[in-house]
């Protein structure tokens, strides 16, 4: 009985782990414009945000999120600014540019405020 | 149109005029008919390939839909209009290779639209946003 359970347990966590890899990748997009929406940030500022606000269940690797920034700067939804280090080099600070807030709005109309539906919330609040 | 585009067009121009001219010299002497053609077709393409390549890294992200089509639209376009002309004011007699031309560089700027009419700057959707 105990070993169907268990069973049961490591296939369940089998499947989450599996939904949550695909579900997280597809989510990293919409938190970095979020972070940069919130106000313009450099790397490190951005990977602080996104573990503190989703509590640690988007995280990033450096050389990662720089290459999302970077692709994000090139398709025009982020705007770059150099601006001079402290000690060393020049910090890049990166923010949401014109184009990025609009496509960020309407995918948030088009997408996640179904979410905001009530009867989507009481589904959402009886799981 | 972009700066380097607009060059890049201006060499086609002037390419494409070239090629055909050693096109037009080579292909009636029997002797060297065949080297001409072929090594003239890699020389025309390869000069394409390498000024593209170089004059549109310097420019990359300047297109927003994709930098290559833009290229490979221009290169073939002219490549075209420039066959055509070439055949209608010198070998009018041959106006069906007008046709010939058409096809190819339809065809090919339609597969190349195809192909990247989706992209944002170059890369897919699924590279942007993995």
């Amino acid at each position: 009985m105990s070993s169907t359970k268990s069973s049961d347990d490591q296939y369940e966590q089998k499947l989450l782990d599996n939904w949550e890899e695909v579900y997280k990748r597809g989510q990293l997009t919409l938190w970095v414009l979020l972070a940069l929406s919130e106000g313009a940030k450099n790397m490190a500022q951005t990977r602080a945000w996104l573990a503190a606000t989703t509590k640690g269940t988007i995280t990033v690797e450096e050389r990662s999120l720089y290459r999302v920034l970077q692709r994000f700067h090139t398709a025009e939804l982020v705007d770059l600014e150099s601006r001079p280090g402290v000690k060393g080099p020049d910090q890049k600070i990166y923010s949401l540019s014109a184009t990025g807030e609009r496509v960020l709005a309407t995918f948030i109309d088009r997408n996640i405020a179904l979410f905001l539906q009530p009867q989507i919330q009481k589904l959402l609040s009886i799981h | 149109m972009t700066k380097n585009l607009k060059l890049f067009a201006l060499f086609s121009i002037g390419w494409s005029i070239i090629f055909f001219s050693v096109l037009n010299w080579g292909i009636v002497n029997p002797n060297h008919r065949w080297p001409v053609m072929w090594v003239g077709a890699f020389v025309y393409g390869i000069g394409f390939s390498i000024l593209g390549k170089y004059l549109g890294k310097r420019e990359k992200g300047a297109i927003r839909h994709n930098i290559r089509a833009a290229y490979v639209a221009t290169s073939t376009g002219i490549s075209g209009i420039i066959g055509a002309l070439w055949v209608a004011l010198f070998h009018p007699d041959q106006w069906w290779q007008i046709i010939a031309f058409a096809v190819i560089a339809g065809g090919f700027t339609w597969h190349v639209f195809v192909k990247y009419r989706n992209s944002v700057k170059g890369m897919k959707g699924e590279e942007l946003f993995k």
